[in-house]
């Protein structure tokens, strides 16, 4: 059985037709097309999945899709694109912090709720943040370097 | 040298659209009327297929596809992507889909239906009786007289490669002191973040199939994928989107054929997607290895004979197994000098899954062994580790064994001097077993601190083993920008970031003027073997190299009749061509190709190469770790890693430096807590998953500092040598040194894990006891 | 086969009303973090799945001064972040820093947490020693069970059918008392416990002694629990090293570990010595 819902991603309302024992993760990406969202290990173990639901980091594969009725979604397309890039993203990209980048959308969500919500992290809460997304490609050096470099860029610019 | 574009760290060519999840990686697409894929596994490790019935799951709505192993074609092939060469031993025992299982996981009959809850339930439709045989999970067992037979070799051994160079045993008789021990390797797995094996295949009109896959190797899988199909070979067509990491799990066929056999059975593309499970399930791995090493040595360091046993556990098929036993054979061999040397590599079936490539290609294991060695042997010679291995490794100028070829540039020793200060290798040797770290929870000192070391060498590419051939492309458009046609296998490591750079530099463009083929395609690019060895920069960057030289010289050939100069009086910089010795006399890139397309001889500016690379210099690390051992926990921390690595000239430094940090990740991993196990007697697979098979997060990595020694090549493009695979091979060592150093237990089993730790410890106590 | 149903009650009543009539043929989802795996791994087909989050009275902190009820459906990461909760109840909220990664923190729930009954549960040992009532409601109307009565086996609990948590709540400890949770696993976070503990310490008014210990173990026995010899021994004792290694040591007696791929039983039993030791000095002087 289909249930018409409505889901809040990125600010848009989309309407669609699902069954409910579809994930947020898979409507996401097979019916929204929204696949910068990526499917790492469906087990809510790797991270490449992490949407912002109501501004918190989730494991889209972990939400029911109607779970997600009535909250506000937020996936890697809501964070930059064409019109210009958001400063976490520049920094991963001038610090060379992507490399195959498959965890790359998840790490931009999960680091863009910490600033969002902390914007002078140290080194070690950056790291605490991260530890649900792995990566294996960088050891995580560039990427923790490029979100101390951004929160300390936008802490310089509330100051000036 | 001074470069212009090359030694820059450039933003990579595809770091805008990933960062933006624009990137479209294979398991993003969709076709119309496409069909999902997927595979029914065998439960046992070892059975016999004795009854199929397929005819429920035939009949479910939905279901547009069923193959078992009466449908796939009687061809037997090798799933390894290897170019046919001297090196590559080709044992071809795989069928796509088989009826007798070797391993839990293998493949025993796929569906194509119209989704994946309709798949599934069709798989579960599919009636299978077995006859369960035993499972021979280690070499041991499967070695044994009475064990059965997994194929049709004797004793389940696939193949031993003997290889003798003087005489052992007097060399052993010639030695103040031998030491024999025996190392055990785990099997861990290469864990991309995008699961290994998926594939997207559509069958087309003309009798042709495209496949878009996850792979580092279009060409080579193309072949394979044929064959394995009865096809010809360019009836296949193989295109490579952005790949989610690969570090040689996808280093030749992973379910193409499957996915293409589907493809074909149903007349609709199919996507065949591996779940994290499954590709923990049924794809490559690190090869387990049991090495028993021998070596002789006189009381100033000097080797006198030097000797290696192994047994490689190569799964449930032969893959690359019996040509993997090459490279263990040449790490061994070129690691140190020696007069005497000896080895036998026996490769043996088991009932895991397959053992294939995984970044380091046998050196992380051997490096292991020979590293944890040699630091036993400087402890009873009273000699400093970095001595003795000074002393014994052979240096530029001299004969590497690996190849036999000469040693262009050697940065060993300067890296070795470099990292031994930065991790303060003299000061904390010094302080060997004194309390460090003092224990505030328990007031009783229970962390212990140590530094190790470990060196290691590697290769810029796969000659002489195998044929290497690159092909690149270059054209300059009407603009004055060109663009570099090559078979794009970068799978993250930033391979075409760096062609790019070599193919600006060579040009005299910008480095934002040069468009590489981000998605490699076998029927547009030249024939490549893809991203493996570490051979990117050095193989694939002298064919772009070359290219680009080609078109330059036609570039400037054209300027010079417009300029009215010889052509070998201009210059080529910044996309202006200037005359060296008025450099006001200048005309733009973008107008002498405009020029050319448009002039009286209408031509494109082309330099098109296909070539094999002119040879293989080594490159060398010396990887410093220092560790506290929590002697309560069994715990180790590494507190620090330090990677000097003589790369050759670095094409990008972030790139490179990249490479190195993210597989020191993976080297920690190996040495503290990765290993994938499996239930001993019936081989079921107890971790595959990101809870069980530990992965490190951002809060394990410890500080990593890189230092890069350029030792450049001559025969390297602008002297590069290479990096993507070293970064991880001395890493398990240099810890289980500092490991030695912190609290003098020796393992000599990976990973170190905290069980291992303590039982050592209590063995160390008790025996000091007696 | 049977379509996977999904309801999504208003009210507790209304919930209870479903769990009596579907019989047990439904998943409660809490958080869903335990709940996701078992769904996708049966295929959705058996069971239809309940879902609490949007009912009202399941969520927030309520504290008077000196109860605190915690709503069953308040995630770890609120737990973990709650300043009352870090100041009154610090070894709950170190249990619910250590659980899993962020991610999961912010979908996991207290009261999905103690449902799933692991016996590797992180916060189930902090509830233990601050002696958690658990508010349950079903189809006979609300009542009050002990944390210590809740937990029957491995996945086994003492709700009855139809029967959910409602309400978790907590009394603030005697002033002075101290406390602490320790986590043993590979890695430094995003690790299922090889063992861990909780440990409250009150001490005996103006004096080195300590007047009452409550000490609780997980992942080393079938539930998590408390070690109720090794809190006798340090009853009236002074606590120190020299106590506190004596009453790790019976806390340790008092395990059953297992072997699985995770450690050896025998390991497991070791940590849970060394961090029953370690906690207890932790609570008691200084920090680790």
């Amino acid at each position: 059985m289909k249930r018409a819902i409505e889901l809040k991603v990125n600010g848009e309302m989309y309407p669609v037709s699902v069954s409910a024992d579809r994930t947020l993760l898979d409507v996401i990406r097979e019916d929204l097309l929204l696949t910068g969202t990526k499917k790492g290990c469906e087990a809510g173990e790797c991270g490449a999945c992490t949407v912002l639901m109501d501004g918190k980091p989730v494991n889209s594969c972990m939400v029911l899709v109607m779970d997600a009725v009535g909250r506000e979604i937020v996936t890697i397309e809501g964070v930059g694109g064409l019109e210009g890039l958001h400063p976490i993203q520049e920094a991963l990209v001038e610090h060379g912090a992507v490399q195959c980048g498959y965890c790359t959308p998840g790490i931009v969500m999960t680091a863009k709720a910490l600033l969002d919500n902390q914007p002078n992290p140290t080194e070690r809460e950056i790291r605490e943040a991260l530890a649900g997304n792995l990566c294996r490609c960088t050891g995580y050096v560039k990427i923790v370097e490029a979100v101390l470099a951004v929160s300390q860029a936008l802490s310089q610019g509330r100051r000036g | 040298m001074a470069y212009t574009i090359v030694g820059q760290r450039v933003p990579r060519v595809d770091a805008r659209e990933k960062v933006s999840g624009r990137a479209v990686y294979t398991g993003d697409m969709t076709l119309p009327h496409m069909l999902v894929g997927k595979v029914l596994r065998s439960p046992y490790a070892h059975a016999r297929v004795v009854r199929i019935d397929t005819a429920k799951a035939r009949s479910l709505p939905g279901v547009k596809a069923v193959i078992t192993f009466e449908d796939v074609p009687k061809i037997f092939w090798n799933s390894a992507g290897f170019p046919p060469s001297p090196g590559a031993i080709l044992m071809e025992d795989q069928y796509i889909l088989t009826d007798k299982a070797r391993y839990v996981g293998d493949g025993i009959a796929a569906v194509a239906a119209v989704d994946e809850k309709t798949a599934e339930q069709a798989l579960g439709m599919i009636e299978v009786e077995y006859e369960v045989l035993p499972a021979l999970m280690n070499v041991e067992a499967a070695m044994a007289d009475e064990a059965p037979l997994i194929h049709d070799v004797p004793n389940n051994i696939m193949a031993h490669m003997p290889i003798v160079i003087g005489d052992v045993d007097q060399g052993f008789a010639e030695a103040d002191m031998v030491f024999e021990d025996k190392y055990y390797v785990p099997k861990v797995y290469q864990v991309s973040m995008e699961p290994c094996g998926v594939a997207m295949a559509a069958p087309d009109m003309d009798g042709r199939i495209t496949i878009w896959t996850s792979t580092q190797m279009p060409h080579l899988v193309r072949g394979i994928t044929a064959h394995a199909l009865g096809l010809s070979t360019s009836q296949v067509r193989i295109i490579k989107p952005p790949v989610g990491g690969a570090f040689g799990s996808r280093l030749g066929v992973v379910n193409e054929p499957i996915a293409a056999l589907l493809a074909i059975k149903s007349g609709k593309p199919v996507m065949l997607k591996y779940s994290r499970e499954e590709s923990f399930l049924a794809t490559e791995s690190r090869h387990p290895l049991t090495m028993i090493l021998k070596t002789g040595v006189k009381k100033d360091g000097t080797f006198t004979a030097r000797q290696m046993t192994a047994y490689l556990d190569g799964g449930a098929y032969a893959t690359h197994t019996p040509s993997f036993a090459g490279p263990v054979a040449g790490w061994f061999l070129a690691m140190y000098k020696s007069p005497n040397i000896k080895i036998d590599n026996y490769s043996v079936y088991t009932n895991s899954t397959q053992c294939g490539a995984f970044r380091g290609y046998g050196n992380p294991q051997v490096v292991f062994a020979v590293e944890s060695q040699v630091d036993d042997i400087a402890a009873a010679l009273g000699l400093d580790p970095l001595t003795i291995r000074l002393k014994n490794h052979p240096c530029a100028g001299e004969v590497w064994m690996w190849s036999n070829w000469v040693i262009e540039s050697c940065g060993l020793d300067e890296g070795i001097k470099r990292g031994a200060e930065a991790i303060g290798w003299g000061e904390k040797r010094k302080k060997r077993f004194a309390e460090a770290g003092e224990n505030a929870v328990t007031g009783t000192g229970t962390k212990k601190r140590g530094v190790g070391m470990a060196y290691m060498m590697h290769v810029s590419g796969a000659r002489p083993m195998l044929h290497e051939t690159s092909a690149a492309v270059v054209k300059i458009n009407e603009d004055g920008k060109a663009n570099l046609i090559y078979s794009n296998s970068d799978c993250g490591q930033g391979s075409g970031t760096a062609l790019t750079q070599v193919a600006a530099e060579e040009l005299g463009l910008n480095y934002e003027d040069v468009f590489i083929t981000k998605t490699a395609d076998t029927d547009v690019a030249g024939f490549d073997i893809g991203s493996h060895a570490s051979r990117q920069a050095y193989s694939g960057g002298n064919a772009v190299k070359k290219a680009a030289a080609a078109a330059k010289e036609k570039l400037l050939a054209m300027a010079a009749e417009i300029l009215e100069v010889p052509a070998s009086d201009l210059e080529v910089a910044q996309g202006m061509v200037r005359v060296r010795t008025a450099p006001e006399q200048v005309i733009s890139v973008a107008e002498v190709s405009h020029k050319a397309h448009f002039g009286t001889h209408g031509h494109q500016i082309i330099g098109a190469v296909s070539e094999e690379p002119p040879g293989n210099p080594p490159v060398y690390a010396a990887q410093f770790a220092e560790v506290e051992v929590d002697t309560e926990t069994g715990v180790i921390e590494v507190l620090k890693v330090v990677a000097a690595h003589d790369v050759g000239t670095a094409i990008n430094p972030a790139v490179v430096e990249g490479q190195i940090e993210g597989a020191i990740q993976q080297g920690i991993g190996y040495a503290l807590t990765e290993e994938y196990r499996y239930q001993p007697e019936t081989g079921q697979p107890l971790n595959p998953n990101f809870t069980d098979y530990k992965i490190l997060t951002a809060l394990d990595m410890p500080e990593v500092e890189t230092i890069l020694v350029e030792a450049s090549a001559e025969t390297g493009p602008f002297g590069a040598k290479s990096v993507g695979e070293s970064g991880l091979v001395a890493t398990a060592a240099a810890i289980a040194n500092a490991v030695y150093d912190a609290v003098g237990i020796r393992i000599k089993e990976l990973p170190l894990s905290p069980e291992k730790v303590l039982a050592a410890l209590r063995e160390k106590e008790n025996s000091g006891n007696e | 086969m049977q379509s996977f149903n999904y309801y999504e009650p208003a009210t507790v009543w209304e919930a209870i009303g479903l769990l009596e009539s579907l019989k047990g043929n439904v998943f409660s989802l809490a958080g869903g973090t335990d709940l996701m795996r078992t769904l996708k791994k049966t295929g959705f087909t058996d069971y239809g799945v309940l879902n609490l989050k949007r009912i009202p009275e399941l969520g927030g902190i309520e504290f008077d001064g000196q109860v605190m009820s915690v709503g069953a459906l308040t995630t770890v990461s609120t737990l973990a972040a709650h300043p009352e909760v870090n100041r009154h109840f610090p070894a709950l909220a170190q249990a619910a820093r250590a659980l899993g990664t962020p991610q999961i923190r912010n979908l996991a729930t207290i009261g999905g947490n103690l449902g799933t009954a692991s016996p590797a549960s992180d916060l189930a040992p902090a509830l233990l020693v601050y002696q958690a009532r658990l508010n349950l409601l079903g189809p006979d109307g609300a009542r009050v069970m002990a944390i210590n009565e809740f937990f029957k086996g491995p996945g086994q609990t003492g709700l009855a059918p139809g029967e959910i948590i409602t309400r978790i709540d907590l009394t603030v400890p005697a002033a002075g008392t101290v406390g602490a949770f320790l986590k043993h696993g590979v890695r430094k976070s995003h690790e299922i416990a090889l063992v861990n503990t909780a440990v409250l310490l009150v001490p005996l008014r103006a004096s080195a002694a300590i007047a009452e210990a409550r000490i609780a173990l997980g992942a080393v026995g079938p539930t998590v629990f408390r070690a109720t010899q090794a809190e006798e021994q340090l009853a009236g004792a002074e606590g120190g090293p020299v106590s506190f290694e004596r009453a790790a040591r019976a806390a340790q007696e008092m395990t059953s570990p297992i072997s699985d791929v995770r450690a050896g039983n025998d390991y497991r039993k070791h940590m849970a010595g060394v961090l029953v030791k370690r906690a207890l000095l932790q609570a008691w002087g200084g920090t680790i």
